[in-house]
Order: C-alpha cells, then structure tokens, then sequence
C-alpha cells in the first residue's frame, strides 16, 4: 500500500498529465494547473514533482523536437505509466469508499445550520 | 517572407548558476521550461522585472533534491548547515551572557548610529552644487590679494570683470554678474500691481541675463536664454508663483517692489524652486539690465558676486594664467601700481562652484557658507566613537575568553577542528556587530529629527540611500570580524588536555592589550572633553565681551524706508516721547557683522588718494546714533543737532585715526568716496571735518579684527533702533506697534531685538558646540559602558581571590582601591597624552578668531577630573559590590 500513495499536489499534477496527453510538459502542466486550482504554482514544484513521480514509476517521459522556442533545448513529455494509472485509481477509489460511509444526515446537518 | 521571431535572452548570469548548481539530469528541461516562460513574461512584465522574475525562478531551484549528486554541493550544503550550528550557538551563548551582549550591542550600536548620522552629514555637506548640469564647467571668481598690510581674499567683484572675461576670453562661454546686496536687492516689500496690501519678502538678487544660461535651472515657464534681456523683469521661483498667482500665469504679471510703482517689473520666468544644496540664496531674480551702473565700465565698484561657464574642454588653469595680462590692461591704476611693490601681490581665482560652500571660510563675501574645517572635525569624531566602540567590543571578547577555555576543550575532544572553532568565534562576534547594526540604522532613523535641529539641516535618510547603508553596513561587518579575529584565534589554540586539566584559567592575566586599547578609549576621551569645554568657553567669552556699545533693550524697527522720509522723521519723534523710551536713531546701519563690508576709500585732504586711501566702513546715521548705542567718544564731540557744520562731520574710531595715521585728529579733514556717478563712471567723493573720535567697539563677528570704520550724517532710513528705558519690553512693542499702524495701517510691523541678531552672528559657532558637546557626551557614554562591562568582569574573575583577602583580613576598603587603582591609573596616563594633543587642536582652532579665551590648566583639570570621576563611578559600583560580598560565597565551593 505503500507505494501507491499519493500526495494532494502530486495526484493534481498526475491528473493533469493524463488531461494534457501530449502536451504534458512541465510549462504546460503548470498552466493548467493554475488554471484549474486557481493557485499560484512555481515551476520549480511543477519540476521537482514530476521528477519524483518519474523515478517511483507513476511517470514515464520522452523528448520532444528541440526548438527555439526553448532556447534550443528539448521538451520532455511526461505520460502516466500503468503503474501511476493504478494509483489515480486508487486514490480515486479510495476517495468514493469514503464518501459512501458518510450518512447522508452527516452534511444535511451541517448545511442546514450554515 | 515572414521574419523568424526574435526571442529574449534571459540573464546569462542566472544561467550560469542554474547550470552550477542543478543537476545535469535536470537541467534540459528546467531551462528549455524557464526559456519559454520567460518569453512570456517579458510579453506581461516587461524586460527589465521578467529578468528579476527569472532570478527569483531559478533561486527557487536550489534544493538539495535538484543538486543530485555534485559532490561540491553536498559540501557546500554541509557548510550552511555547520553555519546554522554556529549561530544557534552564538544565540544561547549571547542570551545567557545578557549582561555582556546587552552592553556590547548597546555601545556598538549607539556608536554606528552616530557615524551613520555624521556621514549623513558630511555626505550633504559635501554635494552642494553638484546637481547643476555641466557643474565642473562652472566656477565662481574671488580675487585674493595683499596691498601694504592686508592680506585678504573676496568674492564681491567689480562691475568690468565680467564683461571683459565675456569680450577678451574665448574659454569663457558664459559670464554673468549677479548683486545680492544693492538697490532692491535683499528684502523688500512686494505685492501685484492689481492688489493694494504689500508682503514681506526676502531673497531678491540682480543678474545678468547669462546667470540663468550657466546654471540651468529648470524653468517651468518663460526662456532661459530671453528671460531677463530687457531691464525691469524678474524671474520667480516656483512656489513664489504659486503664493501670488495660485493657479493663474504668472507671466506677464507686474510687481510692485517697496511701493515704487514708477519701476514696476514684469515676470518672464519661473524657475524650479532651489534645492537646499546649494550656496546660492534667491526667491526673486531681478534683471541687471535695469541696473544703469552696471552699464557703466569701472573696476572699483565692487558689488558683484561673478560666475563662468567655460568652454568645453578648457582648464581653469589656462583662464588664470591670462589674468595677470588682464589685470596689466584694465585695473585701477591705484592697485597697479603698488602691485610693484615687493610683496604685494593680486589676482583672480577660479573656485569651482561646488567648493563654494565649504571652501569660502576666509573669503569676504555674501550669504553665509559652511566651513569644511567642521566637516573634517565631525567626520575624525566620527572615526573617534566608532573607534571607541569597537574597543569596547574586542576589550570584552578577548577578556570574556578565559571563561570559554573549558567549552573549547571539551569540543576539540569530541572533534572539532580548529578551523570550526574559529569560525564559531567568528560567527558569534559578526552575529553581534549585524545586530548591532541593525540597532542603529533604526536608531539613526528615530534620532534624525533631533541630529536635523542640532545641524539646522533638513537631511533624509532613507532606503534608498543604498550606498550609505552598504558602506556603514560594510565597516560594522569589518569591525566584527577584525573584533572576533584576535579571540577565534587566540581560544582555537588552546590545547584540550591542558584546558581541562585547568592550567589555563586567567584570559584577565593578558591584560597588556586590553589596557592599552583603554588608554586609547580614554585619551579620545579626555580630549573631546577639552575640546568642547574649549568651544563652550570661546563661545561664552565672545557673548560676554565688551563690545564697546550696549546691546541689551534695542528694539529694531525694520523697513522703516517704505515711510518716506516725512513719515519717518514723525514716527521718530512720537516714539522718542513715549515714558518707555529712551533714544531713538533712524538708520540702517547696525552693529553686527554684514554691514562692515561697504569699505570705502578715505583719504587725509590733499594727499594723494592712490597712495593713501585706506578702506574705511563709513554708515551713515542721524544725530542720535552714538547715544541710543551707548558708544563712548574719547576724544572730540558726538554730533549735534545744533550744529548745522555737523552735515559734513564725521566721526572716526581709533583704528581709522591711526589707519590714517592722524596726529590730532579733531577738525581735520578728510575725503571719501560717496557714489558712482552713472553718466560718467565716475566715483564721486565728499570732504568732511573729523568732530570726533570714536572708543573702538566690535561691529562684526569676533573672528575679525576690529576695522577702521567712520560715521557720517545720512539719510540712511532702513530701520528704526529704540533704546528702551523699562525692561518691560512686550508694552513697549505694544505701544511702537501702535504707533506704527497709524502711520502704515497696510503694513505689518516687523522688529526685532539687536542682542538677538547679534546672537545669530554666532549661530555656527553654537551649533558646532553643540553637536561637539553632544558628540563626546556619546563618545563618554560609550567609553564608559565598556569600562563598567571590564570592571564587572574583573570583579567576577577575581571573586575567589577577594574572598580569601578579605577572609585573611583585608578591608572592604582595601579591596576597593584594589580593584581600582588600575583603572585610575590608565585614565592618569590617557590625560597625560590627551592634554597636549587636545591643547594642539583647539589652539588651532582658536587662531580663527582674532579675539579669544585662554586655554587654561583649570580645562584640562576639569576634563582630567571629570574623566576620572566618571570612570570612578563605572568600575566603583561593581568594586563595592565585590568588596562587600560574604567571602563565603565566593570560597565555599571546590
């Protein structure tokens, strides 16, 4: 169980990967990212995670052309491996199973008396 | 065909330590990423923040994740996290030490503080006229010169001077004359031609059209190179346009100046109002051109102030070198030919125009300046606390060591090397000079209101002031390491078993350093101590000496001119029958320093004026002049009403008569000039019979010599002086104001006191004292908080040693004069040395006024004293404490 943990930033950004499909890039996650969560998002973060969820496997990744665009470097495409598929599943499943335990009195409640 | 884009570089040098630091694995991505946004960003931001941006982007890089595996980093990493470990420990150790930290970071602090104002100072002192565009073009002339036995040196220039640089000299691109002090120049009334109601204003000058051309003020309206061509126009600064005319033009407007509506002016410009710094004063610029003696070649009325502007490329030097040439074509045959006179020497001077301010000390002249002798003075005070300071700072490190042996020992056994050990001593000194300065920039920022009172200057102080903090900044970083270099060295040393074997207990045995650095402290000390017990007591011998005439209860009644002379005649008499009133005398000549410079030349009838004029101050008063003074006539009478011969007496003081060299004086005649006649150029002159001899009195500051001066009856109607009776003065005013709105209901009455101006003769000199007193009441102040911290550890240190003396029979007095004898000591060595060097400087000092107190034995024995008291007092509260402690206490353990 442990290895298919994920953390709140790094299913966004994986989330994010699979919506992108080819032009998962890190500027491009980025964007969307803010676009989504209406958060500021440094690139750097955008970096260090996928970076990490490539080497736990979540993510593969490929060099696009170079461009001078880029300054002439490459851009590097991430896409979700099986294995990252199976944690969003996870997590996602995961998620579903919580939500169904809730009595539905529980937020009624709470909304009734906001 | 389409261009291919062009796309922005991002800051190479960003780049380059991206590359440094990132692993390379990372780096294809993280820069291709950071390329294309920054593309973007250049499109929202702008070039100039989207390269800061991408800085702060790539900052954001620098995590031990993206370092990978470059051995250098992990290093590198190591080290900042060792540097964390020394200032944790510089922390608790400065917070369990509150005492010491408290006192250390205290007197280094109030030190930085008053450097960073001083330097403030000095930086302001030192920019005036620099904002003038092309400001080393510009000079301004003074004529430095000795003829027979004056030496002297002037800034008032006469009226060909100007036109001949602009006609004979080709460096001279522009040459303009301006008047500060003639006809209505100075302070007049004033109000639009369209209002009834004058107003008091202040600073009006004269000048050539070319004054505007060589300066370059901003002009927010009207033409720099037209503005004052035609006679009778004035240029305005911007916030006197804004107080007559609101929001309307001021140009074209018409002035009335002093109600002569005969010689009305027309505005034609506005300047920007003048920046503080800068020697030039003048809220209204009249035009020259209106000016006819100006028109009229003559290179004997001196009434002009004149600057330049040379040419590009050209060298003071070179325009000087022509002058002697110039001065064989034109100048006065009177000063040619004594110029073949061994050792009498004249000529021309170009003084760029941003020494004006502080390098016009000696030269005669208009407006008052800096001197750049106070500049250097402050700036060595400066040097002198922080010097004090920093002592402080070392004398306690070092001394404070010998506690710390044991926790050095105890960390070379568990491994530390020497090179950690040094660098935590380090750390733990810069950790305590960065607050410190910290502490004074705060500080300094809270006392500026109250340095600007005691300066007279408006100075701010700000963030953007990068360099001054860089700089302060930079020295108290300096300080902390040379402060914490002597004990990193000296505690990293210790050997580990010798330490914890205790062998090594006394850091207070190697006291050689630590008391000459005290002797250091307290020579500074003593002679600021002399210094300004020096400066008080010149000030006060000034303000008490006899002047010669009496300047308590004169009241001044000011712009008495605007009256007319009916008027004037009529308010005199009423106000000479008032009970409170004792004498009147209507004119504008006072007795305080400005008015002595109108010298004119006076001559024995029927000598030659070119071989025996002398330059005399000559005033012209009424009858009643000498009594309302209070002025003593030795020989001869005062001038009489009843007398009508008197029109054409004159009164002389001593230094005329023998400047003149006047056997018996009494019914003698001699000439003066009286005026420039403006159709022919001619300086017309007047004879008059000597009716008396006046006891020589001070007319100016104490710094000159009393000068020959004469007094003649005129129709100088300036001011008003009423020589009071009661020392009720306020009815007084009351009733001369009344007085005054009968016969100038549209007026304000202005006035005021004679011994007030006479005061403000001095207000440099004071300021000087004060900001001197201040000065080394701090220098004391610190010096002694270093003094009371070494005293407090001596006593700690030897608390076992005082215990035992005292248990074998030592009194409490024997242990106090134990403990500070040393002391006193060192301060009897630092007055023998500060006394001569003190006595040194403040003679130097003192040349400056021809009249001036004695330095005497009872200032350096009052300094010495006081000095020594004062230490007394900061060691003899810890040497009481010690002597009285239970000795139990203090043996009982080990």
């Amino acid at each position: 169980m442990k290895g298919t943990y994920l953390g709140e930033f790094e299913e966004i950004v994986m989330l994010s990967i699979a919506a992108l499909q080819q032009e998962a890039y890190g500027l491009a996650i980025k964007k969307e990212l803010e676009e989504q969560t209406g958060r500021k998002i440094s690139i750097s973060a955008v970096h260090a995670a996928c970076n990490r969820l490539e080497t736990k496997g979540f993510l593969s990744s490929s060099f696009g052309e170079k461009s001078d665009m880029r300054g002439g470097k490459r851009k590097k495409i991430y896409s979700v491996s099986m294995k990252g598929q199976m944690a969003l599943s996870d997590a996602y499943e995961l998620r579903q199973r919580m939500w169904e335990r809730i009595p539905k009195s529980a937020f009624q409640f709470k909304f009734s008396w906001l | 065909m389409k261009k291919p884009p062009v796309y922005h570089q991002p800051p190479q040098r960003v780049l380059r330590f991206l590359r440094w630091f990132c692993d390379d694995s990372f780096l294809e991505e993280v820069e291709g990423d950071l390329f294309e946004m920054f593309q973007e960003e250049v499109e929202t931001y702008g070039l100039k923040k989207a390269r800061h941006r991408f800085l702060w982007m790539a900052l954001r890089y620098v995590n031990p994740y993206f370092f990978g595996k470059k051995e250098y980093l992990k290093n590198l990493q190591y080290q900042f996290i060792m540097l964390g470990h020394y200032l944790k420990i510089s922390t608790r150790h400065l917070v369990k030490q509150r005492f010491y930290s408290i006192i250390n970071i205290a007197g280094f602090a109030v030190g930085l503080a008053a450097c960073l104002l001083i330097i403030l100072f000095i930086k302001h002192e030192t920019s005036y006229d620099r904002f003038h565009p092309e400001a080393d073009r510009i000079y301004r002339i003074y004529w430095e010169g000795k003829i027979g036995e004056t030496e002297r040196k002037g800034a008032v220039t006469s009226t060909s001077l100007v036109p001949t640089l602009t006609d004979e000299f080709p460096e001279v691109e522009f040459a303009a004359r301006i008047g500060p002090n003639m006809y209505e120049s100075g302070n007049n009334q004033l109000r639009r031609s369209t209002e009834v109601q004058s107003v008091y204003e202040e600073n009006f000058i004269y000048a050539d059209p070319s004054f505007l051309e060589i300066f370059q003020f901003p002009m927010l309206a009207g033409d720099v190179s037209s503005a004052l061509e035609d006679p009778l126009t004035m240029v305005i600064t911007e916030s006197k346009a804004q107080q007559f005319f609101g929001q309307e033009n001021p140009i074209g407007q018409t002035m009335i100046i002093n109600e002569n509506e005969e010689r009305p002016y027309k505005i034609t410009g506005v300047v920007a109002d003048l920046p503080t710094r800068t020697h030039l004063r003048f809220n209204y610029i009249l035009s020259m051109e209106g000016v006819r003696a100006s028109k009229v070649p003559n290179w004997g009325f001196n009434n002009y102030v004149s600057y330049v502007k040379l040419a590009e490329g050209a060298t003071a030097a070179s325009v000087e070198a022509k002058f002697p040439a110039m001065i064989q074509k034109h100048e006065r045959p009177e000063i040619k030919d004594r110029l073949q006179e061994p050792g009498n020497y004249f000529r021309y001077v170009l003084q760029p125009v941003n020494d004006v301010h502080l390098k016009s000390a000696d030269i005669r002249g208009y407006w008052l300046h800096g001197d750049a002798k106070y500049v250097w003075l402050f700036g060595f005070i400066a040097a002198f606390i922080l010097l004090i300071a920093s002592i402080n700072f070392m004398n306690l490190t070092t001394a404070r060591s010998a506690n710390r042996a044991k926790e050095v020992g105890m960390r070379k056994v568990l491994g530390s090397a020497r090179g950690q050990l040094f660098m935590q001593f380090l750390t733990e000194s810069v950790l305590v000079s960065f607050i410190a300065f910290v502490i004074a920039v705060a500080l300094a920022a809270q006392v500026l209101p109250f340095f600007n009172e005691l300066t007279g200057k408006t100075l701010v102080f700000s963030w953007q002031q990068k360099a001054l903090l860089l700089s302060v900044f930079g020295a108290a970083m300096l300080v902390g390491v040379l402060a914490g270099l002597y004990p990193a060295a000296f505690l990293s040393s210790f050997r580990p078993l010798k330490v914890l074997k205790g062998k090594l207990s006394g850091g207070s045995k190697r006291g050689g350093l630590r008391s000459t650095l005290v002797v250091v402290q307290f020579t500074t000390s003593i002679a600021l101590i002399i210094g300004s017990l020096v400066v008080q007591k010149q000030i006060d011998f000034i303000q008490n000496k006899k002047l010669g005439f009496d300047k308590e209860r004169l009241l001044i009644i000011e712009d008495c001119y605007t009256l007319g002379r009916e008027k004037v005649t009529s308010l005199k008499n009423t106000l000479k029958n008032l009970p409170e009133v004792d004498n009147v005398s209507v004119t504008g000549y006072i007795p305080v320093d400005g008015y002595a410079y109108n010298g004119s030349g006076t001559w024995v009838e029927g000598t030659n004026p070119e071989e025996s004029e002398v330059g005399l101050a000559k005033w012209y008063v009424d009858h009643d002049y000498v009594k309302t003074l209070g002025m003593e006539i030795v020989e001869g009478r005062d001038f009489s009403i009843d007398m009508p011969t008197d029109s054409s007496g004159i009164l002389l003081n001593e230094t005329a008569v023998s400047q003149l060299g006047l056997e018996d004086p009494i019914g003698k005649r001699v000439s003066s000039y009286t005026y420039l006649d403006q159709e022919t150029g001619e300086l017309m002159f007047d004879t008059y019979t000597v009716v008396g001899v006046l006891k020589d009195f001070h007319f100016s500051s104490m710094k000159e010599e009393i000068d020959g001066l004469s007094l003649v009856i005129g129709s100088n109607r300036f001011n008003a002086m009423v020589k009071a009776k009661t020392t009720d003065l306020q009815s007084l005013i009351k009733k001369a104001e009344a007085q005054w709105a009968t016969f100038a209901p549209n007026q304000r009455f202005r006035y005021h006191f004679l011994d007030e101006q006479f005061d403000k003769m001095y207000t440099f000199e004071q300021r000087a004292g004060r900001i001197f007193s201040v000065l080394t009441a701090l220098a004391i102040f610190i010096a002694c908080l270093g003094l009371f911290a070494l005293a407090t550890f001596m006593a700690e240190q030897r608390s076992k040693e005082i215990g035992i003396r005292k248990v074998l029979g030592a009194t409490v007095g024997d242990v106090v004069f134990m403990l500070t004898k040393n002391f006193a000591l060192l301060v009897l060595i630092s007055l023998v040395i500060a006394t001569p060097l003190a006595w040194y400087f403040m003679n130097g000092w003192l040349a400056d006024f021809a009249y001036r107190t004695q330095i005497t034995w009872g200032v350096f024995a009052l300094a010495g004293s006081s000095a020594l008291l004062i230490a007394l007092l900061s060691i003899g509260y810890q040497a009481v404490k010690a002597a009285i402690a239970n000795p139990s206490d203090a043996i009982r353990d080990e």
